[in-house]
């Protein structure tokens, strides 16, 4: 019988996958919009109408639909120079202790981005050249920091099984032994580090 | 507690944080979220920092950023780097080293399209060093070109941590760009330069090739219009005044998918390059947050002021302490990686800098230039273990040996940087607005 926590895993990475790709089309039409603006303005002197405010509100779903998707794929850069020598317990008690950070930082953002939101929405507010209001990306803020919460609560009740049983293997968490100071991800063309 | 020791306090948890394991950005969040709940209040420290992801995110300045990163993983599947290596081998390999010039030379095609240093670096061990091996090349000249090769990500432009530099200190992010092009094109000479007196002094380390015909070697050329077209456009377009980094980046970003379409990139791997595109973007984005609410609460304490009316006050020359920093992120580069790097130092280490008089862009630059230093210096020169990673048959020793001439030449490219600050200056200065 499957985990328990394998299949909340397996649910959750649809959503965050699902979440990614919107966001990676947002980069298209982040690139579309530019490629509009260079020929309306350059070659028939007409601008797009709202174009700053096309890319400023489509940039928070592409910044913020990819979050649980990277820490789910332990794509946030972090030192593994100590933690990745350590073995067996030890190393999963000092994961746990990792990821609880992580999940304050993040309920607290999604408390204060929520705060942020209610603001918007009580105020009314709109952008500046064709009058988007800017609740519906307010909102988008705080409903990614739930999906990261949520991603970070599966990866500390893993990292705290495996501590409790060191003989079993994580079901949640992308195993990395770089142990080396480096970005803990997977290493190949994919891997990114400026 | 005195507001400036909270804020050395800070500083100091953030490095144990770091080394612990703790994801960069979150214990940089952490630790200002903290600080400002000391100072402040939970209701302010929940309120700040919970309004700087919007706030950021909607910058259009920042929009250039996930349009670099796409282009760099859409350069992967559309053959680009394969292409440039083989003009590169073909034009330059009958040169003494010509293999190695020419992977450096591929390099810095590749980074012109990637700018990220350690993707270079593991494109270039799968594909450079076996052609080296294969040629008689000497395994450690080898492994230590590639990760050479892999730093000239960071300053030839479109470079990513100089985007994050940029927004980080507030700066032009279209002048950091240019400020890149001529350090890179030095760095890119002087790596050739050391290859040249090391196959010189001992010829065995690379024997020579044999002859290709013109007609190979211009047919060749036609393998690397992509680079040429996504450059020229990036450049130009910026230069001139004609596009802002955004705008030219959507181009550079159109131009390279529709050569990675006509090459035939399946609908699959569009998929798997925007999944690393916008892995890579959250990423860096939830960097940028947690330094934004770490500086927050540092401005709080008043360490920076306070460190940067220290420095003033310091009776020594500003080249004394400019020497000085120089000599910290050398340190710090052994043993921490580049964001991380830029995350502890920039907040203190970039106000005093500019109070003694230098240039923000001219510094970006320099400091760009002392992190890609550290991926190749030893303990934790993060190049070399990515070659390392993706060959694990050369061993690390072996991997650090190769780099070790080419960190000469990385001393004279900083001297060259500090010496003659115009050329770093010269092209943003007489861009056209």
């Amino acid at each position: 019988m499957r985990h328990p926590l394998q299949a909340l895993h397996e649910g959750l990475l649809r959503l965050e996958i699902g979440g990614a790709l919107v966001s990676g089309a947002f980069v298209l039409v982040i690139m579309l919009a530019g490629c509009a603006e260079i020929v309306g303005r350059g070659l028939f002197n007409a601008p797009i109408h709202g174009y700053l405010d096309i890319i400023e509100q489509t940039m928070v779903a592409v910044a913020l639909f990819g979050v649980s998707y990277c820490q789910a794929t332990l794509g946030n850069v972090r030192m593994t120079l100590l933690i990745g020598a350590m073995s067996g317990r030890p190393r999963w008690v000092a994961e746990a202790v990792s990821l609880l950070v992580c999940l304050f930082v993040a309920l607290i953002l999604m408390q204060g981005s929520w705060n942020h939101f209610l603001r918007a929405w009580q105020i009314g507010g709109s952008t500046a050249e064709i009058d988007i209001p800017t609740w519906i990306s307010t909102l988008l803020v705080p409903v990614s920091f739930a999906v990261l919460s949520a991603r970070l609560v599966l990866q500390i009740l893993d990292a705290v099984r495996v501590a409790v049983n060191p003989d079993t293997d994580p079901l949640v968490i992308p195993v990395s032994d770089h142990g080396h100071g480096a970005a803990d991800e997977p290493k190949g063309d994919g891997t990114w580090t400026p | 507690m005195d507001p400036v020791t909270l804020g050395f306090i800070g500083v100091g948890l953030l490095v144990a944080l770091i080394v612990i394991g703790v994801p960069v950005a979150f214990a940089a969040a952490v630790i200002g979220i903290g600080g400002l709940w000391y100072m402040r209040g939970i209701d302010t420290a929940i309120g700040l920092s919970g309004i700087v992801p919007h706030a950021t995110s909607t910058s259009y300045e920042l929009s250039v950023l996930p349009l670099f990163i796409a282009i760099g993983f859409l350069a992967l599947h559309a053959g680009i780097t394969r292409g440039a290596f083989q003009a590169a081998r073909l034009w330059l390999g009958r040169a003494p080293g010509g293999l190695a010039t020419a992977t450096i030379f591929a390099s810095a095609g590749f980074s012109a399209v990637s700018g990220a240093s350690t993707a270079t670096a593991a494109v270039f061990t799968r594909l450079a060093v076996p052609e080296m091996e294969q040629r008689g090349y000497d395994r450690a000249l080898a492994a230590g070109v590639v990760a050479v090769g892999g730093t000239l990500a960071a300053l030839i432009p479109p470079s990513a941590i100089l985007v994050i530099y940029g927004i980080l200190v507030e700066e032009s992010i279209g002048r950091l760009l240019l400020a890149g092009i001529i350090p890179g094109i030095i760095s890119m000479a002087i790596y050739m330069v050391v290859i040249t007196i090391v196959v010189k002094r001992n010829p065995s380390l690379a024997p020579s090739l044999e002859p290709v015909r013109m007609i190979e070697k211009l047919k060749s050329l036609t393998q690397v219009w992509g680079i040429l077209a996504v450059v020229g456009v990036i450049l130009g377009g910026v230069y001139f005044g004609w596009m802002t980094p955004t705008e030219s980046a959507a181009v550079g970003t159109a131009i390279i998918l529709s050569i990675a379409a006509t090459r035939g990139m399946r609908l699959v791997e569009l998929k798997a390059g925007l999944l690393e595109t916008v892995k890579t973007t959250a990423m860096i984005f939830m960097v940028i947050w947690g330094v934004l609410v770490f500086v927050r609460f540092l401005a709080f304490t008043g360490m920076p002021a306070m460190v940067t009316d220290a420095v003033l006050h310091l009776e020594v020359a500003p080249w004394v302490i400019l020497m000085g920093v120089i000599l910290l992120y050398l340190v710090m580069g052994m043993v921490l990686d580049g964001l991380g790097m830029l995350i502890l130092t920039l907040p203190v280490i970039y106000p005093a800098i500019i109070a003694l008089g230098y240039d923000p862009i001219w510094f970006g630059v320099l400091v760009v230039k002392m992190i890609e230093i550290g991926l190749i210096t030893p303990p934790v020169g993060l190049n070399c273990y990515v070659v390392h990673g993706v060959r694990p048959d050369i061993p690390l020793e072996q991997v650090f040996r190769g780099v070790a001439p080419f960190l000469v030449g990385e001393v004279v490219i900083v001297a060259i940087l500090v010496l003659f600050p115009e050329v770093v200056l010269f092209l943003p200065d007489t861009m056209m607005n």
